[in-house]
């Protein structure tokens, strides 16, 4: 099958240029379909698959060359308004797209001829039969959808190593930036020229510094396009009808991490299709409408990212799982466990896999593949349910390498960052706010609401140092609060975070570290981790630690 | 244990012995640099450090070794090495030269050592211009656990 091919390293690196530029016009197109067609998104797509059939051609990678020049046949017609626009057709063409391109790519890789995919042909003729389908008179509905300007971001590519060796040298640039400006025979300098431009360099370091660190960083968009086109798939294969909301696209994750996200997500949303929602007559009985809803939502909380899958079904089924459970010895048969502890069930190994659960209860096939994947990227999950109403897969992942606003906060002689987006105020708390409680567990008073104190230099262990200033910073994280206390509250900055070597050995309450401005080493608190301690009554063993 | 092959190794001073480890192994010198203390870490870990953009830990080898702690001074180095796992650094109290042994020069760790250090930290002993140099094996040095390293204290 796999008939040898010379190619020469010009040819390779052009079926390179040219996997990864079509891979970004398809890209585009998933987004425009995502839209209610306008005429403009039309020309879009079509221009899209110009470029791709046109590339193709050079390459003479012919499969691609066929199905391109067939999708543009038909994209025509819609442009013309001979007839609406087929999202799903489109949908299934990039699809076809991006498996021959697969192809392609394990050819060339293989230094092998390109096979020839034998679902091209058949798909080819279905397109050609759409083209030549009687027009059925549909003019486009142009007057309900008023022509949004489509802005499509416009990239470039570059090897990532590259992309690393400019981060890692303006590091360096401005660690000896700060050197230069701080050493004593500069900062002696008054004159207001040099004191200006050592200002203005100063500035533009970090602002560079702010950009190199984003390089790394994509949208979530890719992914969440991916995932419409699985449920798309999905929803065919099931016959389940299912709208897609996504929200929160343009929240950015470490590329790395985007990549690992791919098959969590998958097995969730097979999950929310497969047992989540129900069957169209159920729903009906349900008073539900018929189309479901499935959503995925991306947004920062307490400095870590969240991916939120939501489905509109029937919810977890509580009684089965603890019925299964027991069965299984993982209850006891007494225990009234919590929601929680039933949802957590779902993540035992082979526990939902188990016949009839699968069908009664809903959700299971790898909720523990989802559980093992997103715990090695340092993520938890939590599950949430609600009978008739739906389940909610919640996966919190850590910024690692993603850029935050910290607070930096000072300890004695030491410096942390607290992201900032947990911080709800800081203030000076008068002696009448405080409480103690068995002379150790302490208490404040903040304006009626009772909250539990953590004392940074005793979380770090650097406690009877010089007695400095006193400020308490109000943290939150779901919901709960935390006065932590520390000597002072310095500045904020946008910081880099890094995963903290574990060779390091480093405390569980510290999240990861990052490049002060200064060129020093920071550590960043987990706040997530200080307020589920704090609040679930360790407040002493959590202050005592050191 | 790995016998010592002949090749240059970079010389440092641990309290008052000399160690070295192999030249290939040295990725760079680092002047004493801020060190961020890491909350949770055992006390041979000093903490991290920003080495251009990279935070790379470092480890206090004297206390590593079992040699009692000392106070910084102006001769202490970062020696930043390759580890297993990425740069890691490792402080010293003074880096001395580089030297080339010959297979002479080396006598086998397990012929010399006694007591409670663990030989299999060493790949060798190393005779030049009449001091003994102690040569590490960096990768075993790294993964110990200073406990293990030395009973005696």
């Amino acid at each position: 099958m796999s008939t040898p091919a010379v190619r020469d390293s010009e040819t390779i690196e052009l079926l390179g240029d040219f996997l990864a530029e079509a891979a970004e016009g398809l890209a585009q197109v998933e987004e425009l379909l995502a839209a209610p067609p306008t005429p403009d998104a039309i020309a879009q797509m079509f221009r899209c698959f110009h470029t791709l059939k046109g590339n193709a051609g050079f390459l003479e990678v012919t499969q691609v060359v066929a199905l391109a020049h067939t999708v543009e046949t038909l994209l025509v017609q819609y442009r013309d308004g001979a007839k609406p626009l087929d999202a799903a057709l489109l949908f299934e063409a990039v699809a076809v797209h991006h498996r021959v391109l697969a192809g392609v790519k394990t050819a060339v890789e293989a230094q092998a001829a390109f096979a020839v995919l034998p679902e091209v042909e058949p798909f080819v003729a279905r397109l050609t039969a759409a083209i030549s389908a009687e027009a059925k008179a549909a003019k486009p509905e142009q007057a309900e959808t008023p022509t949004v300007a489509m802005h499509l971001k416009e990239t470039l590519r570059v090897d990532a190593e590259r992309v690393d060796t400019l981060v890692e040298m303006i590091g360096e640039l401005l660690v000896v930036e700060a050197m230069v400006a701080d050493a004593p025979e500069v900062t002696a300098i008054t004159a207001p020229r040099v004191r200006h431009n050592l200002s203005q360099l100063s500035k533009i370091s970090r602002d560079l510094q702010g950009l190199a660190m984003r390089l790394r960083m994509v949208p979530l968009r890719g992914l969440f396009q991916k995932t419409a086109r699985i449920l798309h798939d999905l929803s065919k294969k099931t016959g389940k009808a299912v709208a897609l909301v996504r929200e929160g696209e343009d929240v950015e994750l470490d590329r790395g991490l985007v990549d690992r996200l791919e098959e969590p997500l998958v097995h969730m949303l097979r999950n929310a299709l497969d047992h989540g929602v129900e069957a169209a007559p159920l729903r009906a009985a349900a008073g539900k409408s018929a189309e479901a809803c499935v959503t995925l939502r991306a947004f920062h909380e307490s400095g870590r990212v969240v991916i939120e899958l939501s489905d509109d079904g029937r919810g977890l089924q509580r009684e089965t799982i603890v019925r299964r459970a027991r069965e299984r010895n993982l209850l006891p048969a007494a225990a009234e466990p919590t929601d929680e502890e039933v949802w957590n069930l779902i993540f035992v190994p082979g526990f939902s896999t188990a016949e009839q659960v699968t069908e009664l209860s809903g959700r299971g096939v790898g909720m523990d593949v989802v559980l093992r994947q997103v715990q090695s990227m340092q993520g938890r999950v939590t599950v949430s349910s609600q009978a008739g109403r739906g389940t909610t897969v919640r996966l919190s992942l850590p910024l690692t390498l993603a850029v935050i606003n910290g607070m930096l906060v000072s300890c004695g002689d030491e410096r942390y960052i607290i992201p900032s987006l947990c911080i709800v105020e800081s203030l000076k708390p008068t002696a009448k706010m405080h409480a103690t409680l068995a002379q150790h567990t302490e208490l404040i008073n903040l304006r009626g609401e009772l909250l539990p104190v953590v004392r940074l230099d005793r979380l770090v262990g650097t406690e009877g140092g010089v007695a400095h200033g006193e400020l308490a910073v109000i943290v939150e994280c779901h919901g709960k609060k935390v006065a932590l206390m520390v000597n002072d509250v310095l500045t904020e900055q946008q910081v880099v975070i890094k995963p903290l070597s574990a060779q390091a050995q480093p405390a569980d309450f510290l999240s990861g570290v990052a490049i002060l401005s200064d060129g020093r080493a920071g550590l960043i608190l987990d706040v997530d981790r200080i307020v589920g301690r704090a609040s679930s009554g360790q407040s002493a063993p959590l202050g005592a630690l050191a | 244990m790995s016998e010592a092959a002949a090749g240059r190794y970079m010389t440092f001073r641990l309290s008052t012995e000399t160690y070295a480890v192999e030249i290939l192994k040295v990725r760079e010198l680092l002047g004493l640099i801020d060190i961020t203390r890491v909350p949770g870490a055992p006390p041979f870990v000093r903490g991290v450090v920003n080495l251009r953009g990279k935070v790379v830990p470092v480890t206090d080898l004297r206390l590593k070794l079992g040699i009692a702690d000392a106070p910084l001074h102006r001769h202490t180095v970062i020696m930043v090495v390759h580890g297993p796992h990425g740069p890691m650094g490792l402080l010293v109290d003074e880096m001395l030269d580089v030297v080339a042994l010959g297979p002479e020069q080396i006598d086998p760790a397990s012929n010399v050592t006694q007591g409670a250090f663990d030989a299999s930290l060493l790949s060798g002993i190393g005779r030049h211009e009449e001091r003994v140099i102690f040569l590490l094996e960096l990768d075993r040095v790294l993964a110990a656990s200073p406990a293990a390293m030395n009973v005696g204290t």
